[in-house]
């Protein structure tokens, strides 16, 4: 063996700064440290040590796994008894291979580190670090990015932090979504839970005048344990829920952070990727590299090469107006499995087939038209009929008629009560444990029993309820004609669905709770301190206390319900209560005993105005029958979701009991895990054909893939030209389609989820990306509502018209130019917002 | 001619004359039934009409056209319930 000129080098000698020597990402340390920036202790084994131990070392031939040489194992001893103070402080083992942290490449997560690293364990860490040069993802990675130049690594050992709160922060951001602004990401524990994409982190955005100008706080449910004794073992353990929806950092800290990355960047000359983690209020830098192509696992582009997805396809508005992310890959293998083929999962998003729609529509439209009848941005006025076309389209409806006849004449006179049938379903699909997750879905969606009554079909009630806005078109034309002068601005708040509406007892639900909240001092108290733990606070108050009884009892009707409820990883509020209670802060907030509005004195009225712009009795009845019948299927579709939803909470269940075997089994690692798989490899863990290490690489991927598409907009359609909306890049004013009239002015608040605590006040206008029931409770006492996804279907549009709240709907681009704070002019009935300050 | 027309009128008819029937089924309340079988009533009187004022040569077309209608009624919703179930029609997934 060949004796390099040191075995370790200290952090600090001028030496480790030549990446030659010691391999880019400690070269980058030394020079952090070299400019007094509190990096943590460390010793570098240079590059040559691992040639001592690796003669001949090529990419292609993996050696078997070195004897250290009795020197190098002596100064290990020396090494781990300095940095670990003769305290037990554990180490962290990182390579630093020949080109890594580059300007061009990163190897970002393609070598090992070794966390919670004692002496012990330290050989052996090191020479795994060695090993893992030729590691199959690291070898991937040289190939795919032609790196061919020099092979060999040194090893960093240093003092590890226990990190409290960790992240990385990009000097410019990489996503391009505000390049000139600083991105921060950030998370509780270590960082190595951001790594592997199994933490959504906290972002912020922090401009050159150093103000934080867009965050956004996600819900942090894992970390890495701080006491972990073995880190090949389980490395995740619950945030505890006070703590999941809370900012996991200041903005004084944000700022320091901020400060701190462009101060390197700047000494640097090029943007720099600055790993940090935080201990108490000690700030560490663990790395900084430069922003590369590779050192963006976290971006995508906006849109997504249309070339990877043949054919035309456009995104299915009623699922993507729910919730922006995508679905994990299990939610989405299983609804595959019981929807029609009429559209594809891309992404995580469903999208419907545009060519198969261009077939079936009896008009020929254009590109843009046809997205934007796919959109739901309404059908052109003046296409002329291919009458071709239209016979096959009548064929095609005959035929649907016979198969589908029955169900659509059945749901015109649901008993609503009657669908707690389907209630009764759920509960006996939950209690039989011979149902896997799929056979329970099959058997709550695909009923084997069309005579069943039809309350046990919620989804057809649902889809066949859609007819409404048929109606309203109908109603529309006759009023235009029979009463020209009416002012139909009320004409919405009259079709609404009224008190049977199951979202609006929600609501009244939740403002129960605020009325019982502010009856008590205690309570009250909690409710307006926004860092109070109100799950703490509602414990101490015992089971007996009316709040705790009222909370039981809503929790009870409500609690398969939630934020995203669609998505099958989504805890239901009665697994986590946290989102409920935060819920009733917002309403506390925003509403007093005197200030609350009367939905149906509202109602009243509006029934008078339209009755006295018609002077005929039987103009009189026919509308009042068309506006009954409306009422009717809009409350019917609205409560369907409340009850189909008791699907996903039961598979949801039955995928959570799944999950506890394969991780009592050891057969998972992490809660959630099993999200990432497809039920098929999932049922295949379970019976022993596949194990862990066989899924791994596969649920990594994954989940780094779901990161970065939950930050990101899904594009609207592939290989076909949707109509970009009209948005005035240098104007104030945004655009959208009216799903409740009315005209508002007041301050934007922003609220990316419902669940979290908001600034959300009385006479607020509410900005949000989308909307889905939970959401309903924020909406009474707002002046209005803006939504960047949605149409006059949605639940957004459904509720508001029920308070007489003015909603525009589909306003693209209102999420980046509206900031919180901001004073908006809203014109529903028009459609448009304008930003006046 | 005539014995098309017959054909296809006695198909949706026969949907909702079925249809009739179960929502008698659907309703739990007897205010809700009694309302449901007047609807019923109404379907099986257009039937009548229709059987009535269909030349007797051509009713047998009637009762092609019901048979029909039922059997795609059934074995559609069964057709398509199993293809999905069995897995033989799922959707693609895109990764």
């Amino acid at each position: 063996m060949q004796e390099p000129g040191a075995w370790a080098i200290p952090l600090t000698e001028s030496i480790c700064g030549d990446a030659g020597l010691t391999g880019g990402k400690a070269a980058g340390l030394a020079r952090l440290r070299a400019d007094d920036l509190p990096v943590p202790p460390a010793y570098i084994l240079p590059v040559a040590v691992f040639n001592a131990h690796f003669p001949d070392a090529q990419p292609e031939q993996r050696p078997e796994r070195p004897t250290l040489a009795p020197e190098l194992a002596t100064t290990l001893s020396r090494i781990a008894a300095e940095l670990s103070g003769g305290n037990g402080r554990k180490l962290v083992v990182r390579s630093s291979a020949l080109g890594e942290d580059g300007d061009t490449a990163s190897f970002a997560g393609q070598n090992a580190t070794y966390y919670y690293v004692d002496a012990a364990s330290l050989t052996k860490a090191v020479t795994d670090c060695w090993l893992s040069l030729w590691s199959e993802p690291a070898l991937a990675y040289r190939q795919a990015n032609g790196i061919d130049g020099a092979f060999g690594m040194a090893v960093i050992i240093q003092q590890m932090v226990q990190s409290e709160r960790s992240g990385v922060c990009f000097s410019e951001d990489p996503t391009g979504e505000k390049s000139d602004h600083a991105l921060l990401e950030s998370s509780w524990g270590l960082g190595a839970a951001l790594v592997d994409g199994r933490v959504s982190p906290d972002r912020f955005w922090v401009s050159l005048d150093g103000r934080i100008n867009q965050r956004r706080i996600s819900r942090k449910r894992l970390k890495v344990a701080e006491d972990l004794r073995d880190p090949s073992d389980a490395r995740l353990e619950p945030v505890p829920l006070r703590l999941q929806t809370r900012a996991s950092l200041s903005d004084v800290e944000v700022g320091r952070i901020a400060d701190m990355t462009r101060g390197i960047a700047l000494r640097w000359g090029v943007p720099q990727d600055v790993e940090w983690a935080m201990h108490g209020d000690e700030l560490y830098i663990l790395q900084s590299r430069p922003i590369t192509a590779q050192a963006m696992p976290r971006t995508v582009q906006s849109t997504v090469d249309g070339g990877a997805v043949d054919g035309r396809w456009v995104l299915f508005k009623p699922t993507a107006e729910n919730f922006q992310e995508p679905m994990t890959p299990m939610t989405v293998d299983l609804y595959r499995r019981v929807i029609p083929p009429f559209g594809r999962f891309i992404h995580g998003r469903f999208y419907v087939n545009a060519d198969l729609a261009a077939h079936l529509l009896p008009w020929s439209l254009s590109e843009e038209a046809l997205a934007d009848v796919l959109l739901m941005r309404g059908a052109p006025a003046d296409q002329p009929l291919d009458w071709r076309r239209l016979l096959g389209l009548g064929a095609i409806l005959s035929a649907g008629y016979l198969l589908n006849g029955i169900t659509w004449h059945r749901t015109a006179r649901v008993p609503l009560s009657s669908l707690d049938a389907f209630a009764s379903l759920c509960d006996g699909v939950l209690a039989r444990d011979d149902l896997d997750p799929l056979a329970s879905l099959r058997q709550l969606v695909l009923n084997d029993h069309p005579f069943r009554p039809i309350g046990e079909f919620p989804i057809q009630c649902n889809i066949s309820s859609g007819r409404y806005f048929l109606l309203i078109e109908v109603l529309n034309r006759l009023l235009a004609r029979i009463a020209p002068d009416y002012d139909r601005t009320n004409l919405s708040l009259v079709l609404s669905g009224g008190p049977a509406m199951l979202s609006r007892q929600m609501v009244e639900g939740i403002r129960e709770l605020a009325d019982i909240a502010r009856a008590d001092t205690v309570l009250a108290a909690a409710m307006v301190e926004p860092a109070s733990d109100l799950q703490a606070t509602t414990l101490a108050l015992g089971d007996s206390h009316p709040f705790n009884l009222a909370l039981e009892s809503f929790l009870a009707r409500y609690g398969h319900r939630a934020v995203r409820e669609i998505e099958l990883m989504t805890p239901r509020w009665r697994e986590d209560n946290n989102s409920v209670l935060n819920l009733v802060r917002s309403f506390f907030a925003r509403q007093t005993t005197e200030e609350r509005t009367d939905p149906h004195g509202l109602l009243l009225a509006a029934e008078d105005e339209l009755h006295q712009a018609l002077p005929h009795r039987w103009q009189r009845r026919l509308t009042d029958q068309l506006i009954e019948r409306i009422r009717y299927y809009v409350t019917l579709r609205e409560n369907t979701r409340y009850y189909h939803t008791m699907a996903m909470a039961v598979i949801r269940v039955k995928l959570k009991a799944l999950e506890q075997k394969l991780l009592q089994a050891d057969k998972l690692k992490c809660e959630d895990d099993v999200f990432f798989l497809e039920y098929d490899e999932a049922a295949a863990l379970d019976e022993g054909a596949l194990d862990w290490t066989d899924l791994e690489p596969v649920i990594r991927r994954r989940r780094l893939d779901y990161q970065n598409q939950c930050f990101t907009r899904p594009p609207e359609s592939f290989n076909i030209l949707a109509r970009i909306p009209l948005l005035i890049p240098e104007g104030n004013l945004l655009v959208g389609d009216c799903a409740s009239p009315g005209v508002a002015a007041g301050t934007a608040r922003i609220v990316r989820d419902p669940s979290m605590a908001s600034e959300l006040r009385a006479g607020d206008i509410l900005v949000a990306p989308y909307t889905d029931p939970a959401w309903t409770p924020l909406f009474p006492g707002t002046a209005a509502i803006i939504v960047e996804v949605g149409s006059y279907l949605s639940h957004a549009g459904t509720v508001a018209r029920e308070y007489g709240v003015p909603c525009l709907v589909d306003v693209h681009g209102c999420m980046d130019r509206i900031h919180s704070g901001a004073q908006l002019r809203v014109n529903a009935t028009e459609g448009w917002v304008e930003i006046v300050s | 001619m005539i014995e098309g027309l017959v054909f296809l009128l006695s198909m949706p008819l026969t949907v909702y004359t079925l249809s009739g029937t179960l929502e008698v089924v659907d309703q739990p309340e007897s205010a809700g039934r009694f309302r449901a079988l007047l609807g019923l009533a109404f379907r099986v009187a257009l039937f009548t009409i229709l059987t009535l004022s269909t030349p007797a040569g051509a009713r047998i077309w009637i009762l092609f056209g019901a048979i029909t209608a039922i059997a795609l009624s059934l074995t559609g919703q069964f057709a398509i319930r199993y293809l999905i179930r069995s897995g033989r029609w799922p959707t693609e997934r895109v990764e």
